[in-house]
């Protein structure tokens, strides 16, 4: 399973093999992994599942859709570039070896 | 919280988004007291949504739906219980379950949510007849779907059209029967709405609009 990593505000972090087909967002849900919210349950309608991509890790992803910019307009903490809304994140093989930073707060 | 204040408990009623949301944000925003969270379904609580598309497609199970994993509510102290709440005590402040057991508050949150709305003709109750709001009335409805070759969908709002979709997708012929003259009427716009009549019918679903339902009769397959 693709193992992704999360890195808390107080920069513990926590490595987690994550099932295929499944969300970056449901990856720290249910593995009581506390930072990210997911209020609309993996919709891109909140932006309370934000994350900073670790730069090294960023060519790792696809680029998002729009919907997904539209949102990350509305987060708590400010969006940078490499900003993204966990929940649009599908996990492949591809995503082995991720690291996401959790912001501050969600909301 | 004021040093030395009283810490509150409270007790939510219905442990859908809004009920699971509601002691969530409790929580993260300090809520020491006791919160305990009443759920009339024998389940974690779960999103709705997904009940009238990929679960009933059955891509997605039950655990997919749920909100958050069974850890979470004894990591944050959130008492899930189980029952029909049957009376509230305003005066002690206390609310009664079927079981007879007995939740004392401080604050009490209904969180009740809706339910479908029945129709009030002949018939409602003969077997094949389904509403959906529950994962265990999504489940029956996806086993019925597996057997079914006709169905019939009363009311055009997002939930009968996601039905729609999925009976279609699954072979059977469809009907939708709509009061008003066209669907969505509620949430979207006429524009809008053409278009997923167009959608609908052009993946061979019939939609009458305009129509009510004063009955409904069995058949010979006993249903």
């Amino acid at each position: 399973m693709p193992k992704i990593t999360y890195v808390a505000v107080d920069g513990t972090e926590q490595a987690i093999e994550v099932p295929t087909g499944t969300s970056v967002m449901r990856g720290a849900v249910f593995n009581d992994i506390d930072g990210i919210v997911a209020q609309c349950g993996g919709n891109a309608q909140c932006a309370t599942c934000h994350v900073y991509v670790d730069e090294t890790t960023l060519d790792k992803l696809e680029p998002m859709e729009s919907n997904e910019d539209g949102m990350l307009d509305f987060t708590a903490c400010p969006r940078r570039p490499n900003s993204r809304l966990s929940c649009q994140l599908e996990v492949t093989g591809a995503l082995d070896g991720l690291i996401v930073h959790l912001p501050e707060r969600q909301n | 919280m004021t040093a030395g204040a009283p810490v509150s408990s409270v007790v939510i009623v219905g442990a859908g988004q809004a009920g699971y949301q509601t002691a969530a944000s409790l929580r993260e925003r300090g809520h020491a007291g006791r919160i305990t969270l009443i759920s009339a379904e024998d389940a974690l609580p779960y999103e709705r949504p997904p009940l009238s598309k990929a679960y009933l497609k059955g891509e997605a199970d039950e655990t997919r739906l749920w909100l958050r994993p069974v850890t979470y509510y004894v990591r944050q102290s959130i008492d899930l219980v189980g029952g029909t709440v049957t009376g509230i005590d305003r005066d002690a402040r206390r609310v009664r379950l079927a079981d007879g057991s007995a939740y004392d508050y401080d604050h009490l949150v209904l969180a009740t949510g809706a339910r479908p709305r029945t129709l009030d003709v002949p018939g409602v109750g003969l077997r094949g007849v389904h509403t959906l709001r529950t994962a265990q009335e999504a489940a029956a409805l996806r086993s019925a779907l597996a057997a079914a070759r006709h169905a019939v969908v009363v009311g055009a709002g997002f939930v009968g059209l996601e039905f729609a979709a999925v009976a279609r997708e699954s072979g059977c012929e469809v009907t939708v029967v709509e009061a008003l003259d066209r669907p969505l009427a509620r949430v979207v716009s006429a524009r809008t709405a053409e278009h997923f009549t167009r959608l609908h019918r052009g993946a061979g679903t019939q939609l009458l609009f305009g129509q009510g339902v004063t009955a409904l009769h069995g058949n010979s397959r006993g249903t």
